[in-house]
């Protein structure tokens, strides 16, 4: 989510922001502290000066007071007494006067004399003054510890008039004082006792300004109280800042002053609050200013995609934003892009539809406007070729051969009446449209036929054209396929008349339909025993047995029921699929003769195709498949038609030599209705001919029928091979062909072609039929 | 606090000659312990081995108040003396004295008190006025008859002293530290002694500043 624009402007001004702020409000308070401090720090050291003036200005009144009191004559008179009673009488009296606390006499030599505590440390006593300060020193001051309490101590000679003893009254710090210490700088006042006892230091409070529970947050450790007494230092919880001054010279008694920390901190805590309320909305505001501002971004590039979205999925989105600036470029830039896109779609649709050589349209494009058109209207479809464009092409070249498409093309276009469509199909091929039947197709196309100048050579064309008229169907109109196959199958028919042209006749289409599902559907009819053999023997007229038959395909289809052998043998010849067939009736039949080895030798022959003869393959294929079941050579004959050699003979004589070599017995089928070479005829290695039923068919009426027969017997013969006739239908034919020496006979008259099952029930039944020949003897 | 005295006699000839000394004379002369003479220093010599002839009448000194201040500063008596404190100031005084050897109190008076006071107990009596309390004067009350103040130049003289052994006390208001009192021997010839001893200096009776008090 954070590579969007909007998100990324959005975290660049916060963090910005934040970083400005946070150094802003940093540097604020801290200049505030530091002024703060700073503020303390002077209020502080002002008020301890304060603090130690008042101090010492108590102490010079104190002293003056005590000099006054020392002064008294019967103060002197009674230290002078040396009676203690007297003397604690005098110090306990004169004392009160001035509410001294303590009050003690000491010797010239700083020994103690009285005291109004009973319990006092002497020995600390001694040490006030030096030796020689004890003869002649006015007054001295300080502040003692005393029984652990805090004294001001005021310490004056008593003269009489030579100094007799001194007299010290303490005078306590205690809270009464602090009070009016603080009444006058204005700060808490604290007196604390530290006593080093080892590492440690026990610090104890003797009074304080401040309440109980204050105390122990300002406590200080004894490093703070060194540390104090130049800086000020702030208590554990903030509360105050204090101040520190050693008050004896042990620096065991100690004063401290405090200063509330909570001005300053009320003024930070304000401020800091100031701060963040300023930066909270400061961030809203920029926050709202960088949504804004991306959106101003942001919105236009949405659009803009959009834009882009829409010219992607090939529509013609209009709606591009006015913008300026960076997005302005991109979006004039981006309708840019879309005009040429434009222009190109129009070229590519314009490409896609016209052929690149003569501009006319191309077939899918034909296809397209003949389906629009033919919807609509009655019309005529005319399909033009140019005869032996492929010789023009070899001869002159291809070059030539495009130049003279594209004159042809030209003069296509100008011809009247105007065509609806004129389109180029394929190299040579090109389709025309017409609104209406045009009177005369011939002169309409006469201008095309004009010789045509290329390069300086003259070239006249031939051309077949094929047309359909027909007719707007608005229920169900034609297909476009339907209306191309019609035209396509006129000029097929175009092709083969001597004029070139040919137009499509009713029932043309459906007859190519037949051939259509012909050729397909023989590959799955193999595989689904839709095809079967017949048999059909042959007798010989020597042994008057049945040592022969011929294995001929039936088709069964289950829609077109039977179709005759010829139909679909010639189909499977164009269509490439005689191989199938062959392949398929080679391996039934050999089957079927493995089957039948345990009868009397007998011989089946299958038909090959031309297309066969020239499949070097085919005699090894053979020979697999005899070995594979078991059937002796003998056993299988194969017959071919003239045609089949004339086409390639040496190729074909090779193979037939082969399949003779492995002593398949070969016949001449069809003999004397092909192409016949009788040049070619001696060399072939074949053992028989089968002169074609044509000439047997009329042979006891047709006395020319019977002389090619009894001529092409005796050929025959005269070349060693065997004679078969074929179609013999009555016992007339059969007499004749017995007279003239055929050794073999097939026909009608002895069993039309049988089931194998037939065929062999038939076979058993022959010899008991020999009243066949018997009536031939009568005659 | 150390105390040095530095004993030293000298009997020099010559300077008798210069001095013109007579048999039995015997001067002392006191130092401070720079060396400088010191004014007012006692010096008492106390016959050893001797009765002291009683002195049959009472003997009479005087110690004047006068300028606001004792005069003389310094005075050394033998016991029973009867010392009178005549006021020559315009202003009255309060005389008193605290110390054990004599302790009395003239109060506020005039001219001259009702009567000398008897100091008969030897020791020092320090004084002092109770209106004026930078006043202080000193007395000497010595058991001995023979007994000196130095003068300006520290010195302390005694005539026709008989031969004979003597304790020697030399004594002074700012002393650091008493001195034991020593036995000598005198010869009759004349004889010139120099002690030192340690004081602290401070100005006596320092007389306040004038329209205050006077």
């Amino acid at each position: 989510m954070f590579s969007s624009l909007r998100s990324r402007l959005l975290i660049v001004i916060t963090l910005l922001l934040s970083l400005m702020a946070l150094a802003t409000a940093m540097a604020s308070l801290k200049a505030m502290k530091d002024d703060s401090q700073q503020q303390a720090h002077q209020v502080l050291s002002v008020a301890t000066n304060v603090f130690e003036q008042l101090l010492a200005d108590r102490s010079s009144q104190l002293s003056q007071s005590v000099q006054v009191l020392a002064a008294d004559f019967a103060f002197r008179r009674a230290v002078a007494t040396s009676e203690s009673d007297t003397i604690q009488s005098v110090l306990e009296n004169h004392g009160s006067r001035i509410e001294a606390q303590l009050v003690i006499l000491l010797s010239t030599q700083g020994e103690l004399l009285a005291s109004t505590q009973p319990e006092l440390d002497k020995s600390r006593l001694t040490t006030l003054l030096s030796g020689s300060q004890w003869q002649t020193a006015q007054s001295h001051s300080s502040i003692q510890r005393i029984a652990e309490q805090a004294y001001q101590l005021v310490l004056v000679p008593v003269r009489a008039p030579s100094v007799i003893a001194w007299v010290g009254m303490g005078f306590e710090l205690d809270t009464e004082l602090a009070t009016q210490l603080k009444s006058i700088t204005g700060l808490d006042i604290s007196f604390t006792l530290m006593q080093q006892q080892g590492e440690t230091a026990d610090i104890q409070w003797l009074s304080s300004t401040l309440a109980q529970h204050s105390r122990q947050q300002v406590q200080l450790s004894a490093k703070q109280y060194t540390a104090a007494q130049t800086e000020p230092v702030s208590s554990a919880d903030l509360s105050y800042l204090s101040m520190a001054r050693p008050l004896d010279a042990d620096e065991q008694l100690w004063a401290l002053l405090h200063l509330p920390n909570s001005r300053w901190l009320q003024s930070y805590q304000n401020m800091r609050e100031q701060l963040l309320l300023i930066f909270g909305i400061a961030l809203m505001i920029a926050l709202v200013a960088a949504y804004w501002m991306a959106r101003s971004i942001t919105q236009p590039l949405q659009q803009l995609t959009r834009f882009a979205t829409e010219l992607g999925e090939g529509r013609n989105p209009d709606n591009l934003p006015q913008t300026y600036g960076e997005v302005g470029v991109l979006s004039s830039t981006l309708s840019q892009m879309q005009q040429s896109l434009s222009e190109r779609e129009q070229r590519l649709i314009y490409n896609a539809e016209h052929d690149a050589l003569t501009d006319l349209y191309n077939r899918r494009a034909a296809e397209l406007r003949v389906a629009e058109f033919a919807q609509q209207q009655s019309g005529i479809l005319l399909l033009l070729n140019i005869r032996q464009f492929r010789h023009i092409n070899d001869a002159f070249g291809f070059d030539t051969g495009d130049a003279l498409l594209k004159q042809l093309a030209d003069r296509l276009q100008l011809l009247k009446p105007e065509p609806e469509l004129t389109a180029r199909l394929g190299s040579d091929e090109f389709l025309l449209l017409w609104q209406e039947q045009p009177h005369c197709i011939v002169t309409a196309i006469a201008s095309l036929l004009s010789p045509y100048q290329l390069d300086g050579t003259s070239i006249s064309l031939k051309l077949s054209i094929g047309y359909y008229a027909f007719q707007a169907l608005k229920e169900h109109p034609l297909p476009v396929n339907t209306l191309f196959r019609r035209v396509d199958i006129a000029s097929a028919h175009a092709k083969l008349a001597v004029d070139g042209i040919a137009s499509y006749q009713a029932g043309q289409d459906e007859s190519h339909l037949r051939e259509m599902t012909i050729i397909q559907q023989l590959p799955v009819a193999l595989q689904s025993n839709q095809l079967s053999i017949c048999y059909q023997p042959k007798v010989s007229l020597q042994t008057r047995s049945c040592e022969a038959a011929e294995a001929l395909i039936r088709w069964h289809h289950p829609e077109l029921g039977f179709i005759p052998p010829d139909e679909f043998i010639r189909l499977a010849e164009h269509s490439g699929h005689i191989q199938l067939i062959t392949d398929w009736m080679l391996e039934q039949v050999i089957m079927q003769a493995a089957a039948w080895a345990s009868h009397r030798p007998l011989r089946l022959a299958v038909n090959l195709s031309p297309f066969d003869l020239t499949d070097t393959s085919l005699p090894e294929r053979i020979e697999q498949l005899l070995l594979q079941h078991q059937v002796p050579a003998s056993a299988l004959g194969l017959e071919v038609t003239e045609g089949a050699v004339m086409q390639d003979p040496a190729r074909v004589i090779t193979i037939l030599q082969q399949l003779n070599d492995l002593g398949i017995e070969l016949a001449i089928d069809d003999f004397g209705t092909g192409h016949s070479s009788l040049a070619y005829l001696k060399q072939l290695p074949v053992h028989e001919v089968k002169i074609d039923r044509a000439f047997i068919r009329d042979i006891e009426h047709n006395a020319k029928d019977a002389l090619i027969v009894k001529a092409a017997t005796e050929l025959a013969h005269g070349l060693q091979f065997k004679v078969t006739a074929e179609g013999l239908e009555n016992q007339a034919g059969l007499s004749r062909l017995q007279h003239f020496g055929c050794d073999t006979v097939q026909g009608y008259y002895f069993a039309k072609p049988l089931s194998a099952e037939l065929f062999m029930d038939w076979r058993e039944a022959f010899p008991q039929q020999q009243e066949k020949f018997q009536i031939m003897e009568s005659e | 606090m150390s105390l040095s005295v530095i004993f030293t006699t000298l009997c020099l000839l010559c300077s008798l000659v210069a001095w013109n000394a007579t048999a039995g004379d015997w001067q002392f002369s006191i130092l401070d312990q720079y060396g400088a003479p010191l004014e007012d220093a006692v010096v008492e010599l106390l016959p050893l081995g001797q009765t002291e002839a009683a002195t049959e009448t009472s003997q009479q000194a005087t110690i004047k108040q006068q300028g606001l201040n004792f005069v003389p500063f310094v005075s050394a008596v033998q016991v029973g003396t009867l010392i009178d404190f005549p006021n020559l100031d315009r202003t009255r005084h309060h005389v008193y004295s605290f110390s054990a050897a004599k302790m009395f109190e003239i109060q506020l008076y005039h001219d001259q008190p009702e009567a000398p006071i008897e100091f008969d107990t030897p020791g020092i009596v320090a004084l002092g006025c109770n209106i004026h309390d930078y006043m202080e004067a000193y007395i000497f009350i010595s058991e001995s008859h023979l007994f000196a103040v130095t003068d300006e130049q520290g010195q302390a003289h005694f005539h026709a002293l008989p031969k004979g052994d003597y304790q020697l006390t030399i004594w002074h208001p700012f002393q650091q530290q008493e001195l034991a009192p020593q036995p000598l021997s005198f010869s009759e010839l004349p004889k010139v002694s120099q002690y030192q001893l340690d004081v602290i200096h401070r100005p006596k009776q320092p007389t306040p500043q004038r329209g205050f008090g006077s």
